[in-house]
């Protein structure tokens, strides 16, 4: 066994072997109760021992926990494609190449680690549905789904902290700016209207009325506004102007989704955020532009829509996985 | 050549001189375009992550296409396993209970068990899944299989180690 455990403890092959070993003898339905002493103090005598059978005992669990609920599935599965592979011909084997289902960010609704926290902190949060709210001084924020803020309005600031989702601000009166946090720095917002979005390694920002301006933590960027009718891509070390014909991002504060030669995966992408269950579409199809006016109220109609475009079709494998092929 | 500037250098050059005959020769292989750009993508991040590979490959276009070839065979695998998850799923009555989560859940899990389970005999692994899966004893998948006991606690230990050093040693 080779030495080049980079990232973890390198334990020697002989220890493994042993928890291995003693792993086997408590399963296999003999051990004596001289085994349990013997196994006892192996396991305690070195905490390389501990550590190694730690780590059978980790694997172990990852597969009680597949076959609790889905023993039967999950063998069967496995079963089947090895029986499948070996049965293919090179031909057939080839055919099989495709991508797999969630290449595409697909999977944005469902909860991550810091989704709790994000929740407890709120001042405003959405979760399936997007939402109007009235803040203190009469402006309004629009949250669109699984969205949080934190918000602190008081005398001198407004002060909005978007710590998930997106939002569609809309001033009123108070001419104060207002100063939305992101990751790497704060907008400082002279704006009646704007939209910003926060993503895990970036930031999108479409200015509808008045300017912004990006105040870095690293300095970058402090003389750069953003103007209205701009849409920017901040991260860390760049901004970057993109095009705003091709998608629009705020559509959806009237229950619309909008778009203009738009390629697919990147749309399907922002249709994950409204729609449950996961889409996969024929690799054939990657190169599709969709453009058009959707409904958000019915996602399963966008994908029947959009798949009737592209020459294809929808099909359900389950009730949460479509696949849009011909 | 140690450095990682020489290093970056050496797979820079290498990704000009070779990355479009890889895609080339992805596609003329497999018959197929559409993937040829994403196999040769992943082929070239391979050695983007082990800088010290550079030193040892004699021959970068015998390298590259074996890597390719690895990658070919291991989405094919994946995305036959991928199909007849959602085979059996469509099947079964009470799949409909699991959410959309544990669906995908459940098939990364798949995923995961059989590139751990890729370098064992068929009755090595037939033996491991019969006890994992299935919640079978050792004496009982002894009777069904018709071998020893110990023949069983074999095939475990070779399973177990598999799964063990696929787990927790960088192996390329």
């Amino acid at each position: 066994m080779n030495n080049t455990c980079a990232q973890k403890t390198p334990l020697p092959e002989q220890v493994v072997q042993q928890a291995i070993a003693w792993r086997i003898c408590l399963e296999s339905g003999n051990a004596q109760s001289a085994d349990m002493a013997e196994y006892r103090r192996w396991r305690l005598a070195d905490p390389m021992h501990e550590l190694a059978w730690q780590r059978i005992e980790n694997m172990e669990a990852a597969f009680a926990g597949v076959s609790k609920k889905n023993g039967r599935i999950a063998h069967m599965t496995l079963k089947k494609t090895d029986h499948d592979i070996q049965s293919m011909n090179r031909r057939q084997a080839l055919k099989r190449i495709a991508g797999t289902t969630l290449g595409l960010a697909s999977v944005s609704w469902l909860a991550d680690k810091q989704g709790a926290w994000q929740y407890l902190n709120a001042d405003h949060a959405t979760t399936n549905q997007r939402q109007l709210f009235t803040l203190v001084d009469n402006s309004q924020l629009w949250l669109n789904h699984n969205s949080t803020v934190e918000l602190n309005f008081n005398a001198h600031n407004r002060y909005i902290h978007l710590t998930r989702g997106e939002m569609q601000f809309i001033g009123s009166a108070n001419t104060q700016p207002v100063q939305v946090a992101l990751q790497h720095g704060t907008l400082l917002c002279d704006s009646k209207q704007f939209f910003v979005r926060n993503e895990a390694d970036h930031a999108l920002v479409q200015v509808m009325q008045g300017s912004v301006k990006l105040a870095q933590a690293n300095g970058l960027f402090t003389n750069q506004a953003i103007k209205a009718g701009e849409l920017y891509k901040i991260t860390v070390n760049s901004m970057q102007q993109l095009d705003n014909h091709i998608f629009d991002y705020s559509s959806w504060t009237a229950g619309l989704l909008s778009v203009r030669t738009m390629p697919i995966n990147s749309f399907l992408a922002e249709l994950s955020r409204y729609h449950r269950g996961f889409v996969k579409i024929a690799p054939r199809l990657n190169d599709y532009l969709v453009s058009g006016v959707f409904q958000l109220n019915d996602t399963h109609l966008i994908l029947k829509t959009v798949a009737r475009s592209a020459r294809a079709s929808v099909h359900y494998r389950t009730r949460w996985w479509a696949e849009i092929r011909s | 050549m140690t450095s990682t500037t020489a290093n970056s250098v050496g797979f820079n050059a290498l990704y000009q001189e070779h990355h479009e005959w890889l895609v080339r020769w992805i596609a003329r292989r497999t018959y197929n375009k559409d993937n040829a750009q994403d196999l040769a993508q992943d082929t070239f991040m391979r050695l983007l992550n082990k800088p010290s590979l550079y030193n040892e490959i004699q021959s970068p276009r015998a390298w590259l296409t074996k890597v390719a070839g690895n990658l070919v065979t291991d989405n094919i695998r994946r995305n036959v396993l991928e199909e007849n998850y959602l085979l059996f799923l469509e099947s079964m009555p009470e799949a409909a209970y699991f959410s959309p989560e544990e669906q995908l859940q459940l098939l990364s899990l798949l995923e995961q068990i059989d590139k751990l389970l890729s370098g064992l005999r068929a009755i090595e692994k037939t033996a491991f899944l019969m006890v994992r899966l299935d919640g079978l004893s050792y004496k009982e998948v002894a009777k069904q299989l018709k071998v020893s006991l110990s023949s069983i606690e074999k095939y475990m230990a070779k399973a177990m180690l598999e799964c063990y050093t696929l787990t927790y040693c960088d192996i390329e």
